[in-house]
């Protein structure tokens, strides 16, 4: 009797853990619209066709409903912020066990060989909204054993995030009904990016107001780029996604979603790169599409909505060459060279510093030949001009000058307005 | 040893299972093959130490054991037989600190073990100090709760818990499991906030104002307390599950006051281990005698306290070297000596005038202020051996005491803390106030456990609960955090 009296304490003891973990989930677990709803989208699904597995330039970047147009198949865009090959792996290995898919695209990007694949925020995709025993086999093969417990409870992943407006942010979040619904917008949770359908999300556009882009460099967007440290884990993750599709006979298609100039430009040794996945893809005897170098098909800095992503309608011009590609593979030419342009401005990059209590930013206007042009820095509301100069350099000013937003404006020498850029 | 890896708890948990159905025998033979094989998963080089120094000892008290006490070649041959392995243990020690081809874990902790395990058999006429069971010697050794950090237990009070069968206790159960949290919150949510705030500081101590450095003096000095006494807590636990008790090693140093009573109640198994294996045997030495027969012609207090003071010189030589060779070290342990030496040689003085100015030791006001004096000097003695150099103590003690006290500065920021917001400055503030809660709780004598037990079952879940939580949400692990690393580790 004493016997069954403590077992049954115990019981009562491990639930109680259990429903305190559920409610102060409810807290600290992140509301995450869009990779939640994409999982449950896709449980919702039974008959894709096209998937189209890779980081945050294919979640925006292609567009089901641009390919139910062409091809009348039904796609599925798994694309997630900067998903790992590993994530890529263990997501189509799910996929492949659900699914009869016909085609898989895995996206080959610039930035994507050199990540280590046990990156955490990359693939909390996976540990916090796929089903089943796969998951576990991602966390316990990727991951070195210190971070098990962190990926497998969903309250030790957020830990870090935890502040009294992140809870309250995600308590008012799951007292919606759309939460429940999965609704994919949620009145509390208003993220920059809006989960639309089968898997794609849309971001609004960045630079609004500007004509061309303007960069923070501290913005980080570069520092994971480089081919000369390739990882080679993460390789193998892509080789095991590809071998894993053509053991089942599945077509697999290795494409690169478009960047902007001034991405490119910074990126590094872009001939390097496509020397290395044409590489992988004579290898593996695959075709690889690379959006940057199309001919003719030049996407356009209003097609992007920020360095590297596109907007919707990038997204619907990406999908369309893509589908094109698909259905004939010689539809369209590649040029080597993937720079779009050979006259105007690629984009602004500017800096701050702090010196003695001021703030010091620096700025650098980018062309893309060596054609001299003239610019000036103006306050906004008032038009005053702070700096006019005759040259493309880099220069700076103690921001303490300025009182408003402070713009670049850009002519040729012949004083055509060429277009403006925000700085601040 | 890494007591949040998935094999440390995997390994007491299965353990914990097998124990209580085996025999009293099998019982202590389960916990030696659990202590070897995590001795042995844990250390990444040869554990030369503990192999030489657990045969020699062992070899050497068989041979003592063997003699026939009452004859002078027993008292010749059992000392000169010690006095090899004290040698050759301690030299041991001193080789393995400076190779790494040899495993540090635990070394100079089982390495006194077996010293003090020599000394007492050779001196005492009687079994319980001595093991005939060569296995039962090395489990006394290497019993993982106090393998790598201590406490320094003794054989006979080892040994005699596992005179018979230990049978199953919910209660002491229990209260294992809630120290091992306890020790748990303080290592993962407590301790690597304050070393981030030390490490700071003291990373940056030119420029910085006297505010910050006494902040951050605070914190490293808090800091050492928080990480040996978690791992204490821990491992009080994880044996009390087994049912076996440990001694403890703290007992709120930071409400003594004196320092003398300050180490009374630091690490005090190696206070109590000095005493006994260099202090006492001192004064009772020949020397000892003689420092004594000479030094009443001063008086009869000094006969008593000159010995003393020679005996406190050698524990606190024996304290500094323990913790570390070098300049640091040795003004660290000097400090500490002379500071209790004084102590000792002023003690009639100070009570006299205590008497002219009419101050009650007992008062409250009076406690406290010697407790502050206590802490203020404990902090004192970490600047000493924080400091890389004699300019820099005097340059941050400058700083601390002089006009540079607020200046305005942005060396420490949270930001460089690492600490995005001010939360963690809230989990560290808070966490220190249940903190301080608990000790002054445990200093009026209020046993926390006991008390707990008699709470009704949802309040008490509800506290284990919080700590659950807090460890979860709060609790520095994962990624980029190496919770297995203690300071004390490879002492």
């Amino acid at each position: 009797m004493k016997s069954f009296k403590n077992s049954l304490k115990i019981l009562v003891f491990c639930i109680g853990l259990f429903v305190s973990y559920k409610l102060v989930g409810l807290a600290v677990i992140d509301t995450d619209s869009s990779t939640r709803l994409k999982f449950h989208d896709y449980y919702q699904q039974n008959n894709i066709d096209i998937a189209v597995i890779g980081a945050s330039r294919v979640n925006r970047g292609f567009d089901p409903d641009e390919v139910d147009r062409h091809m009348e198949v039904n796609s599925f865009n798994f694309g997630s912020s900067s998903q790992t090959y590993a994530g890529s792996y263990y997501i189509l290995r799910d996929l492949l066990n659900r699914q009869d898919v016909e085609t898989v695209i895995l996206d080959v990007e610039f930035s994507g060989f050199n990540r280590e694949p046990d990156q955490q925020k990359a693939n909390w995709i996976i540990s916090d909204y796929m089903k089943g025993l796969i998951k576990y086999q991602y966390i316990f093969n990727v991951f070195d054993r210190s971070d098990w417990l962190i990926m497998l409870s969903g309250i030790c992943r957020y830990k870090d995030d935890i502040s009294i407006n992140w809870c309250k942010r995600n308590i008012k979040a799951k007292l919606c009904k759309e939460y429940w619904d999965y609704m994919p917008t949620n009145r509390v949770y208003k993220n920059y990016s809006t989960y639309r359908d089968r898997g794609m999300c849309e971001i609004e556009k960045v630079n609004k107001g500007s004509d061309f882009f303007v960069y923070k460099k501290d913005y980080g967007g570069f520092d994971h780029i480089g081919l000369d440290e390739e990882n080679a884990d993460m390789m193998g993750y892509l080789y095991k996604a590809i071998r894993l599709c053509k053991e089942r006979d599945i077509k697999v298609v290795l494409v690169t979603f478009p960047e902007t100039d001034f991405y490119l430009k910074h990126a590094g040794d872009y001939a390097k790169f496509v020397d290395r996945v044409n590489r992988i893809s004579v290898e593996n005897e695959i075709p690889w599409y690379d959006l940057n170098r199309v001919k003719d098909e030049c996407f356009s800095d209003n097609e992007f909505s920020n360095l590297d992503h596109l907007t919707r309608d990038g997204a619907r011009h990406c999908t369309s060459v893509i589908c094109d590609l698909l259905l004939n593979p010689h539809s369209h030419e590649f040029v080597d060279e993937p720079l779009k342009k050979d006259s105007g401005i690629i984009g602004v990059t500017y800096e701050t510093e702090e010196i003695d209590n001021a703030v010091q930013i620096s700025w650098n206007v980018e062309a893309y030949n060596t054609m001299k042009y003239r610019y000036r820095l103006i306050e906004y509301d008032d038009k005053q001009v702070i700096f006019d100069s005759g040259i493309l350099d880099t220069n700076s000013i103690i921001m303490s000058e300025l009182t408003n937003d402070a713009y670049i404006e850009i002519f040729d020498m012949t004083n055509n307005y060429l277009g403006k850029g925000k700085l601040l | 040893m890494d007591y949040f890896s998935l094999t440390f708890l995997g390994t007491w948990l299965l353990g914990l299972l097998v124990f209580y159905i085996l025999n009293a025998r099998w019982q202590w033979l389960s916990l030696l093959i659990i202590s070897f094989i995590l001795y042995v998963v844990f250390v990444n080089s040869p554990p030369i130490v503990l192999i030489l120094v657990s045969i020699m000892t062992y070899g050497a008290t068989r041979v003592i054991r063997a003699q026939n006490r009452e004859t002078l070649r027993f008292a010749c041959y059992s000392r000169v037989i010690r006095n090899i392995v004290i040698i050759a243990s301690l030299f041991l020690l001193i080789v393995s600190r400076s190779t790494r081809w040899i495993s540090n874990l635990g070394n100079s902790y089982f390495t006194l073990k077996a010293i003090g395990y020599l000394i007492d058999c050779e001196r005492y006429d009687d079994e319980e100090y001595y093991e005939k069971d060569f296995l039962f010697f090395v489990f006394y050794l290497i019993y993982f709760p106090t393998v790598s950090q201590g406490p320094f237990n003794r054989y006979r009070d080892f040994k005699r818990q596992f005179s018979e069968r230990i049978r199953f206790e919910y209660v002491g159960f229990m209260h294992g499991f809630q120290r091992f949290l306890w020790g748990t919150f303080k290592k993962l949510v407590i301790t690597p906030r304050l070393g981030e705030m030390g490490t700071l500081v003291f990373e940056n101590i030119s420029g910085i104002s006297g505010f910050a450095l006494m902040m951050g003096l605070l914190a490293k000095t808090i800091y050492y307390y928080m990480d040996f006494s978690s791992y204490m807590d821990m491992m009080i636990g994880v044996s009390s599950t087994f049912g076996v008790d440990i001694p403890e090693n703290f007992r709120q140093p930071f409400f003594s006051k004196s320092i003398a009573e300050f180490w009374r109640r630091w690490h005090m198994t190696m206070g109590e281990w000095f005493k006994d294996y260099i202090m006492i045997p001192f004064i009772q030495s020949k020397i000892g005698r003689t420092i004594k027969r000479k030094a009443k012609r001063y008086g009869k207090d000094a006969s008593r306290t000159i010995p003393l003071v020679a005996g406190t010189f050698l524990v606190w030589i024996a304290t500094s070297m323990w913790h570390g060779i070098g300049r640091s070290y040795f003004l660290w342990g000097m400090y500490y000596c002379a500071i209790i030496v004084l102590s000792l040689l002023l003690e009639n003085r100070y009570r006299r005038i205590r008497n002219i100015l009419h101050i009650n030791e007992e008062s409250l006001w009076y406690s406290v202020f010697r407790m502050l004096r206590t802490c203020i000097l404990v902090m004192l003695a970490n600047l000493i051996q924080l400091s890389n150099s004699f300019e820099d103590f005097r340059y941050a003690l400058g700083r601390i005491i002089g006009s540079d006290f607020f200046i305005r500065d942005a060396s420490i920021t949270l930001e460089k803390l690492g600490w995005g917001e001010m939360k963690d400055a809230y989990v560290l503030v808070l966490s220190l106030i249940v903190f301080f809660i608990v000790s002054v709780l445990k200093e009026r004598g209020y046993n926390i456990l006991a008390k707990l037990d008699k709470c009704r079952a949802p309040f008490r879940w509800l506290v284990y609960y919080v700590i659950i939580f807090t460890i979860l949400c709060f609790g520095r692990y994962g990624s980029g955090y190496d919770p297995s690393k203690f300071l004390y580790t490879n002492f």
